[in-house]
């Protein structure tokens, strides 16, 4: 099989050009032409270049596949005159048209800058360069220049190609845009050579691989004249337990004949080829050869339903049950240029009449390379058209059976596909593994080889993982104390009260009862005695209340007196000496705990405990008969003290009575300010506790 | 009531000792003291509530008990006790102790302090119902909004968590912790902005928390903002140069802004600081990654591994490593055991390492 390659249709025939425009002197400075003027010191070494630029035109005068041959003779005349245009261009045209390509652009871009109209086809040639470097916007723009060259050349191929190359390349800037993860390894040297491979085909299992190859040791020895390569054969290789190929194997004279013999296809069981056979007389047919027992038959046409007499059948595949072919032809009728059709084998087993697979997949421009994956029905193909970035790229396409159509065809990407052509390519049943022929791998052995895609799938993300102190609490916790203070003990707070308890008139100490009463609480809070031998008695009274005390004892007028301790008070001592009355007519007692509100004569509940004490006396001596006098300050009216301390005494004996004391016992007097205790009288500046003195209840005994 | 008789006359009262003597010359005295018990009650209070500052908490406690033991009703030494359990992490004890207080109406921090100790025992319900409860207590007290906010936080409440926190800023607007953690709940509902703004706010009433400026970066790297969240990371490590985590973010907002050097130089620090983060060592790892070495990517998957043996993005990353290395068995072990725990990335992975 042989590629039919298009550009040789246009360098075989005379580029009509409109004009050619000379510019300025000064452009033609740096283009130093191989001349004895230049060269005046260096005569034998202008000699020698120039007798080398002679021996490699006289290749690069002839077909552009024998350019390639040039080279080493201009490179030659290039280490002595590296600074002529014309010597760059051809050395750059010839490395385009090499297998090393990438060659091209360092010496097309200096004739470029020597001289920019060194040749007609530069801006072409420097445009398939930079294709090639994936350079595209500088492609497109010396594709352009080109464009402009040619745009009245009368054969429209020219212009029809320039513009497939442009959309190549836009179609290049978005697919290298998100390359594909594979790797892409040369099946190395067992598979590979200085020669031409290309065409693998695979076994399911990916344990054997057939492929074409143009080699020396080819059956039949015979040379392409166009290409100046041996002929094709077909070559197989096994995989070894390693995992590596093994070394290859022409398949012998049984498959391979005197002409091209190319592997198309491998049916599903590896027990057919299909081989592309090139006659001079058939202008390239599909056979087919069948393997029985070890050996492989002589290669038979698979008929007049898929070859043609006079046309190009390249390549072709098996439908995995084997029924159907799809294969490659250049016969009229079809899109343009290959053309994918499809044929179906009949009941006699024959392939029927075949019909072209569609504008779906097909083009107006070549398609090749054709392969049905085992799944059968994702077919892959190689095409000029549709996304391609270059040269032929692989696309894939899907059939649905329920709609009888296939999908878009979709480029495999970048990559897979580069600005060249990528070509025959096909896929393990697994789908981890394609592969294919290229010429513009870095690591080629030379000119076309064939390698391995291993796809990775999508990208898997690298996880990164970060944490955060979010709450404040949790990072740095507030150290929160809560705590009462201390509070002020009462002890510091007591008044203590003490002092001596006598009998009033021979003033001998007496053991005498004492009560201490919280007037507001109307509660005894204790009860004890004065020292008998002694009458010393001692009290605390801690800060916060109204304490009534009362001293008694039998035979005696009980004694009152209060303390009224405010929270506040500050620690005091108080002497008392109390004199006991003996019950006798005309003894006074005055009552301290009988309480009235303001400017009233209402008890208080405060005077609970003194009232019920006087209430008991009263009961304890029947016989006793009272008086209850009232008394105030001096300060007010005495008209008004003098009502108010009636009033009050009057309601003493109120409460008595109320309590069952006969009225007759009781009398009440109101003395107002009239019987004062001490100094305090009208306009005397006194305190309010010398005042206090003279506000009192006194009862006098009046008779028992 | 207490009585205490002695043969000396001289009367002194000692007030500090808790016991009254009383010295008459040549007699004997009765010396009545009124609500002695009391009084011993308050000494032994006030003796508690200074070991209690001088931190020595049992001690305390032995005080407020004997408190407690005399005068009947102490709320106070009830409070006090309590909060020295709180200090000593006995907080069923604490607890009786302000169910005690609380009979008292007056023991307003009463709820308060239950509420905590509640928390501390993981009862969020019961702690939530005093917070509740202390709140009516006193409406002007933020405390209970604050660590309410924080039991709906950790709860996942995030709405709930939001209004309390905003509550408690409105009676301490100073309250530099309630404006980050409501920007950390913000956070969690992707409310990045708002986040931002309460994280800015806290730093503007105290500028000195690294940890703050670190969620700042954060939430900036979430929107995608990396100088200003380099900027943020960058000021937390200059508060606390100590501080790893922040080092770790930044590492990964230079990360995400493809500077893969200046992540790979922070992601070294963090583990100079703290040479157990497993994370930074996974996140060096995908540094690495991105510089194309892998074997170095795999060393650190390997030792984030080693630190903690479940991790499994670590044993996604480096599958990833081990894929670019052409060891697909190795990559491919790496992938499954990551699915086994659970990667969310390796859902989809159905490899057969076979």
């Amino acid at each position: 099989m042989e590629i039919v390659n298009n550009r040789n249709k246009m360098m075989k025939q005379l580029i009509f050009i409109g004009f050619v425009v000379f510019f300025g002197f000064g452009l033609y400075a740096q283009d130093i032409e191989f001349s004895k003027d230049n060269f005046k010191e260096r005569k034998d070494e202008l000699k020698e270049a120039l007798k080398n630029i002679d021996e490699g035109d006289k290749f690069f005068e002839q077909s552009q596949v024998l350019w390639k041959d040039a080279i080493p003779f201009y490179l030659k005349a290039n280490e002595f005159n590296p600074n002529n245009a014309m010597l760059n261009y051809k050395l750059g045209a010839a490395y385009l048209h090499s297998a090393e390509k990438a060659k091209a652009l360092a010496y097309l871009e200096k004739a470029s800058k020597l001289n920019a109209n060194v040749d007609p086809q530069l801006n072409f040639f420097l445009g398939q360069s930079y294709h090639l470097n994936l350079d595209f916007d500088k492609a497109i723009a010396s594709y352009s220049k080109y464009q402009s060259q040619v745009i009245n050349n009368p054969d429209p191929w020219y212009l029809e190609d320039l513009k497939m190359r442009m959309q190549q390349c836009y179609s290049g800037k978005e697919i290298v845009k998100t390359p594909i993860r594979v790797f892409i390894d040369n099946l190395g040297d067992n598979i590979n050579s200085k020669y031409n491979e290309y065409g693998a085909v695979i076994s399911a299992d990916e344990s054997v691989i057939v492929y074409t190859a143009r080699r020396p040791n080819s059956v039949g020895g015979k040379i392409d004249p166009m290409l100046n390569e041996n002929f094709e054969d077909l070559y197989i290789s096994y995989k070894q337990p390693n995992g590596s190929w093994g070394a290859s194997q022409n398949l012998g004279e049984n498959v391979n004949s005197n002409d091209h013999d190319a592997v198309s296809a491998i049916s599903t069981d590896g027990q057919k080829f299909i081989i592309y056979l090139g006659r001079e007389n058939n202008g390239g047919d599909l056979y087919e050869s069948v393997l029985t027992g070890s050996e492989w038959s002589k290669p038979e046409s698979l008929g007049k339903n898929v070859n043609t007499k006079d046309f190009h059948e390249s390549s072709a595949c098996y439908s995995p049950d084997g029924n159907t072919i799809y294969f490659v032809s250049n016969k009229p009728g079809g899109l343009g240029g290959h053309d994918i059709y499809v044929s179906q084998k009949d009941e006699k087993g024959k392939w029927g009449e075949a019909k072209n697979i569609g504008s779906v997949i097909n083009t107006k421009y070549d398609e090749e390379g054709v392969y049905m994956h085992p799944d059968g029905k994702t077919l892959y193909f190689s095409s000029m058209g549709h996304t391609s970035m270059g040269g032929y790229d692989i696309f894939k396409t899907v059939y649905n059976s329920e709609t009888n159509t296939w999908s878009t065809p979709e480029n495999l990407g970048y990559p897979v596909n580069s600005a060249d052509n990528d070509v025959f390519f096909v896929i393990s049943a697994s789908g981890k593994h394609g592969y294919y022929t290229s010429i513009s791998g870095n690591d080629s052995k030379g000119l076309r080889d064939l390698y391995m895609i291993t796809f990775l799938g999508p990208e898997k993300p690298m996880v990164l993982n970060n944490e955060d102190n979010l709450l404040a609490e949790a990072t740095a916790p507030i150290k929160e104390t809560v705590i009462a203070p201390e509070v002020q003990v009462k002890e510091a707070q007591l008044t203590i009260l003490k002092g001596v308890i006598s009998d009033f008139l021979s003033k001998a100490p007496l053991d005498a009862e004492i009560e201490i009463v919280d007037n507001t609480a109307n509660m005894t809070i204790a009860t004890f005695k004065s020292n008998s031998e002694t009458g010393r008695y001692l009290v605390s009274l801690p800060a916060g209340k109204n304490y009534g005390i009362a001293v008694k004892k039998d035979g005696y007028l009980f004694h009152s007196e209060n303390f009224d301790i405010p929270n506040t008070a500050a620690f005091q001592q108080v002497e008392k000496d109390i004199e006991l009355k003996q019950l006798s007519v005309g003894s006074k007692i005055v009552l301290r705990n009988i309480f009235f509100d303001l400017d009233k004569a209402t008890l208080r509940p405060e005077s609970t405990a003194e009232l019920t004490r006087l209430t008991k006396l009263m009961n304890d001596v029947p016989t006793l008969k009272i008086e209850l006098g009232g008394h105030t300050d001096s300060r007010g009216s005495d008209t008004y003290n003098q009502q108010l301390s009636e009033k009050r005494a009057k309601a003493v004996v109120d409460y008595l009575t109320g309590k069952g004391i006969s009225a007759d016992r009781l009398k009440s007097a109101g003395y107002g300010e009239t019987q004062l205790v001490n100094s305090c009288s009208n306009g005397v500046n006194c305190t309010d506790e010398e005042h206090q003195l003279n506000r009192r209840t006194e009862f006098k005994v009046l008779e028992f | 009531m207490k009585s205490i008789k002695s043969t000396f006359f001289v009367l002194v009262v000692f007030l500090t000792s808790g016991t009254y003597y009383c010295f008459a010359q040549d007699t004997i005295v009765e010396a009545t003291i009124i609500g002695a018990e009391d009084i011993e009650a308050d000494k032994s209070y006030n003796s508690g509530t200074q070991q209690f500052q001088a931190k020595n908490f049992t001690a305390a406690v032995n005080d407020f008990t004997k408190a407690i033991e005399l005068k009947e009703g102490f709320t106070q030494a009830y409070m006090n006790r309590g909060s020295a359990y709180m200090e000593l992490e006995e907080y069923s004890k604490a607890i009786q102790d302000f169910n005690a207080a609380l009979n008292d109406d007056e023991a307003k921090e009463a709820y308060y302090l239950r509420a905590k100790c509640y928390d501390k025992l993981g009862s969020t319900d019961k702690a939530e119902g005093d917070y509740a409860s202390a709140m009516k207590v006193n409406p002007e007290d933020e405390r209970p909004y604050y660590y309410r906010g924080l039991i709906k936080f950790n709860g996942g409440d995030y709405n709930g968590a939001i209004l309390d926190f905003t509550e408690t800023i409105k009676r301490n607007k100073l309250h530099a912790y309630a404006y980050n953690d409501r920007g950390s709940a913000k956070r969690m509902l992707e409310d990045y902005d708002g986040a931002i703004q309460d994280y800015k706010k806290a730093l503007q009433i105290n500028n000195n928390l690294a940890f703050i400026h670190n969620n700042l970066g954060s939430a900036y790297r979430k929107k995608g903002r990396f100088d200003e969240a380099i900027t943020a990371y960058t000021k937390a490590v200059s508060v606390d140069p100590n501080y790893h985590l922040a080092y770790n973010n930044r590492g990964s907002a230079y990360y995400d802004d493809e500077n893969y050097e200046k992540a790979l130089s922070d992601f070294s620090k963090a583990i100079e600081l703290n040479p157990d983060y497993a994370f930074a060592y996974n996140n060096r790892a995908s540094a690495k990654f991105k510089l194309e070495d892998y074997k170095g990517c795999i060393d650190d998957c390997s030792k984030a591994i080693q630190i903690d043996p479940k991790y499994a993005y670590a044993y996604q990353n480096r599958g990833n490593a081990k894929e670019l290395m052409r060891d697909d068995a190795g990559a491919c072990n790496d992938w499954t055991k990551a699915k086994e725990l659970g990667a969310s990335g390796m859902q989809n992975f159905n490899g057969n390492c076979q």
